[in-house]
C-alpha cells in the first residue's frame, strides 16, 4: 500500500515574510525622512545663498559707475547697472528713478537649480545738477543769523543767461533747464538756510565727509590757482590748477576742478572754475572764480575778487567794496555737470534699506 | 492469522518526534522571533527618534528663516522693534508702493503696489519715505482702484489710498505693514498679529525656559534650545543669530 504524501503545514514563512515587509517599510520611511531633511537643508542653503547674492548685488550696484547719460533717465524708468555671476548664484542690480534725485536700487540674487530668489532693496540719492542748483535760496546762501557784510556787488539778475563779458556759449546746453529753474522764481541776492554745524558744508545729502572723500584733490593753506598745461595737455592732477574760465579754447578751458580744503583756505589771485569746498573759512583775494563755493565757515571776498556762480557759506559772508559776486545758474550748473562722474554716485538714504517688497 | 501490514503496524504515517528535535525547533523558532521582533522594535525606536529630530530641525530652521526674513535688512527704530524675553514685536512689512508724485500735501495718494500680499485697510499702516528718508507712520484708512492713472508716474495696476494724515510732496515710497509680534512660548514659535491670538509656526519642540530673545548692545539675538526626550540631551545646545543694524562700509 502506498504511504500518505507529506502535508506540510505552518506559518513560519508567512510570518517571516510579513516581518521582513514591515522592516522594509520602516526602513523606507526612515530613508524618506532623511531625504526630506536633506532637501529641506538644501533649500535653506539655497535661500541663504540667494540672500547673500542679493546683498552682493546691492553692494556692487552702489560701487558701479553710473552709465554716461543716467541723468537723462525719465522718472519711473529702470536702468540696468550690473550682472555678476558668483560662485553660488547670480547677482543683478538695477535702478528705478523715483524722482530727480531719488532712486530705488534693486539688488536681486538667484541661487540653485530651482532659482531661489531674494532681493535687497535700497533707497539711494544721486546728485542731480539741476536739482542742486534749484535748491539754492539765494545767489549767496548764509546760515540763519550768520553775519552778512556786503559792501560790494551781489547780482542776481542773470541767473538764466550769462551776459557779456561772460561767454554765453557754454550755457546753451542748459538753456531749457535754467529757464525751468529760474524763470518763475528768480533768486534773491542773499538767501538763508538752516545753518549746518561749522565745518560741515553740504550739497543735498552729500555731507562734508562724503565731499572730502569723493573729491580727493585737496588744497590747504595759501595758494594761487592758475591753469597749467604742458605739451597741449592740461595738467589736471595739479591741485592748484583749477581750469581756465577765460580761455575755453585752451586745454584747460574745459577743466572743471573739484577741490576740497579741510580747514581754512586763502586764495591769493589767480583764476579757476568748478566746485570748491572749504570746511573752514575761505578768503579770496583778487581771485576770479566761476562755479560753486561751499564754505563751512565764513566766505570773504577782498581786493577785487570776482565770483560768478552760486555760493553757500554757513558762517556768513563779507564782500568788500571792490569785489563782486555775480549770480549765474549756468556756471553753477556747468561746474556740477563737469563733476558728474565724481559726484553722481549712489548715496544710501538713512534707514532706506529693505528686503523683497 | 495474517500479520498486520506495515502500515497498520506503524499507524498510517510518519510519527514520532524525539524530544531533542522538538527542543531544537523550539529554540530556533524562539531565536528567530526574538531577533526579528527586537530588530523591529529598534527600528521603530530609531524612526521615532529621527522623526523627533527632524521636527526639531524643522522648527529651528523655520524659526531662523522666518525671523531672518523679517529682520535681515531691518532697522530697530524704523521697524519699531520691541523686545521682551519671550517675544519680539516688529512692524512686519508686507509690501512697498511707488507713490505717484504729489503736487501738494494731501492725505490721498496714488500708488503702484508690490508686495507679498495686498494691503488691508483694516489692519495695515503705512510708512512714507520722503526725500530725506523715512517719515512717520500713518494709518491706512481706505483703498480703492485709482481712476485716471498717474500722469508721468508708474504704470500698471494703481490704487488710491486715503491715509490718516497728510503726505508732503516729495514722498517717493510708501511701505505698508502690520503690527505683529513673534513669541517663543508653549514650546513653539508663534506669531501674533495685532491683538489677535498667537498662531504656532513650528512644532512644539522648544524648551521655554532656555529659549527666548535678548538684546545684545542693541542687536537682537534669539536663543533656541529644544526639549530633551527620553532622558537624552538635545542634539544641539542652541542657535543664535543676530538681527540688527546692517552697517554699510
Amino acid at each position: 500500500m502506498r504511504s500518505q504524501p507529506h502535508a506540510e503545514r505552518g506559518a513560519a514563512l508567512v510570518v517571516a515574510v510579513l516581518l521582513v515587509l514591515a522592516l522594509a517599510l520602516l526602513a523606507h520611511g526612515t530613508l524618506l525622512l532623511a531625504q526630506q531633511e536633506l532637501a529641506a537643508s538644501r533649500s535653506s542653503l539655497r535661500l541663504l545663498q540667494a540672500n547673500s547674492a542679493a546683498e552682493a548685488a546691492s553692494r556692487i550696484g552702489m560701487e558701479t559707475p553710473m552709465p554716461a547719460r543716467f541723468s537723462e533717465t525719465p522718472v519711473w524708468d529702470w536702468i540696468p547697472l550690473s550682472s555678476t555671476t558668483l560662485e553660488t548664484g547670480v547677482a543683478d542690480a538695477r535702478l528705478l528713478r523715483l524722482s530727480r534725485e531719488h532712486w530705488l536700487l534693486e539688488g536681486t540674487g538667484r541661487s540653485g537649480p530651482g532659482a531661489w530668489m531674494s532681493q535687497d532693496n535700497r533707497l539711494v540719492w544721486i546728485l542731480d545738477s539741476a536739482a542742486r542748483v534749484g535748491s539754492f535760496t539765494g545767489v549767496v546762501e548764509v546760515g540763519r543769523d550768520a553775519p552778512v557784510a556786503v559792501l560790494g556787488n551781489v547780482e542776481a539778475g542773470h541767473l538764466r543767461r550769462d551776459v557779456a563779458p561772460l561767454d554765453p556759449i557754454p550755457c546753451r546746453p542748459w538753456s531749457a533747464v535754467l529757464d525751468s529753474l529760474f524763470e518763475l522764481a528768480p533768486l534773491p541776492a542773499i538767501g538763508t538756510v538752516e545753518a549746518s554745524p561749522r565745518g560741515e558744508p553740504s550739497l543735498g545729502l552729500l555731507g562734508a565727509a562724503e565731499l572730502v572723500e569723493w573729491i580727493p584733490a585737496s588744497v590747504d593753506g595759501v595758494g594761487t590757482p592758475e591753469p597749467r598745461e604742458e605739451l597741449g595737455r592740461c595738467l589736471m592732477e595739479d591741485p592748484w590748477n583749477w581750469g581756465d574760465p577765460d580761455r575755453p579754447d585752451r586745454p584747460c578751458g574745459a577743466h572743471l576742478a573739484g577741490r576740497t580744503a579741510r580747514g581754512d583756505l586763502s586764495v591769493e589771485g589767480g583764476v579757476g572754475q568748478g566746485l570748491l569746498v572749504a570746511l573752514g573759512d575761505l578768503r579770496m583775494s583778487a581771485t576770479r572764480f566761476h562755479g560753486i563755493l561751499l564754505v563751512g565757515g565764513r566766505l570773504e571776498l577782498q581786493r577785487g575778487a570776482e565770483v560768478v556762480g552760486l555760493a553757500r557759506a554757513s558762517g556768513g559772508i563779507e564782500i568788500d567794496a571792490t569785489s563782486s559776486f555775480v549770480g549765474s545758474g549756468c556756471r553753477a550748473l556747468r561746474a556740477l555737470e563737469g563733476l558728474r562722474m565724481t559726484l553722481g554716485r549712489p548715496l544710501a538714504v538713512p534707514a532706506g534699506r529693505f528686503g523683497p517688497p | 492469522m495474517m500479520r498486520a501490514s506495515k502500515k497498520e503496524r506503524v499507524g498510517g504515517g510518519v510519527r514520532g518526534f524525539t524530544l531533542a528535535e522538538t527542543l531544537v525547533a523550539l529554540l530556533l523558532g524562539w531565536g528567530l522571533s526574538y531577533v526579528a521582533l527586537s530588530t523591529f522594535a529598534r527600528q521603530r525606536t530609531l524612526q521615532a527618534g529621527m522623526t523627533r529630530r527632524a521636527e526639531a530641525l524643522a522648527a529651528v530652521r523655520t524659526t531662523r528663516n522666518v525671523l531672518h526674513a523679517e529682520t535681515r535688512v531691518g532697522d530697530a527704530e524704523r521697524d519699531g522693534w520691541s523686545l521682551a524675553s519671550d517675544s519680539f514685536g516688529i512692524r512686519a512689512f508686507r509690501g512697498t508702493a511707488l507713490v505717484c508724485p504729489l503736487a501738494e500735501a494731501s492725505s490721498e495718494i496714488v500708488v503702484q503696489v508690490r508686495g507679498t500680499r495686498l494691503p488691508d485697510a483694516s489692519k495695515d499702516s503705512v510708512l512714507v519715505v520722503g526725500e530725506s528718508g523715512m517719515a512717520g507712520a500713518l494709518g491706512l484708512d481706505f483703498r480703492t482702484a485709482a481712476e485716471g492713472g498717474c500722469p508721468g508716474g508708474p504704470e500698471g495696476r494703481l490704487e488710491r489710498w486715503r491715509l490718516s494724515g497728510e503726505v508732503s510732496p516729495g514722498a517717493v515710497l510708501a511701505r505698508y505693514f502690520e503690527r505683529g509680534s513673534y513669541h517663543l512660548v508653549n514650546g513653539a514659535l508663534r506669531y501674533r498679529r495685532g491683538a489677535g491670538g498667537r498662531q504656532p509656526l513650528t512644532p512644539t519642540v522648544f524648551d521655554d525656559r532656555a529659549s527666548g530673545f535678548e538684546d545684545r548692545d542693541g542687536v537682537v539675538a534669539v536663543r533656541l534650545r529644544t526639549k530633551p526626550w527620553d532622558g537624552d540631551a538635545p542634539p544641539w545646545p542652541g542657535l543664535l543669530f543676530h538681527a540688527g543694524l546692517e552697517r554699510w562700509p
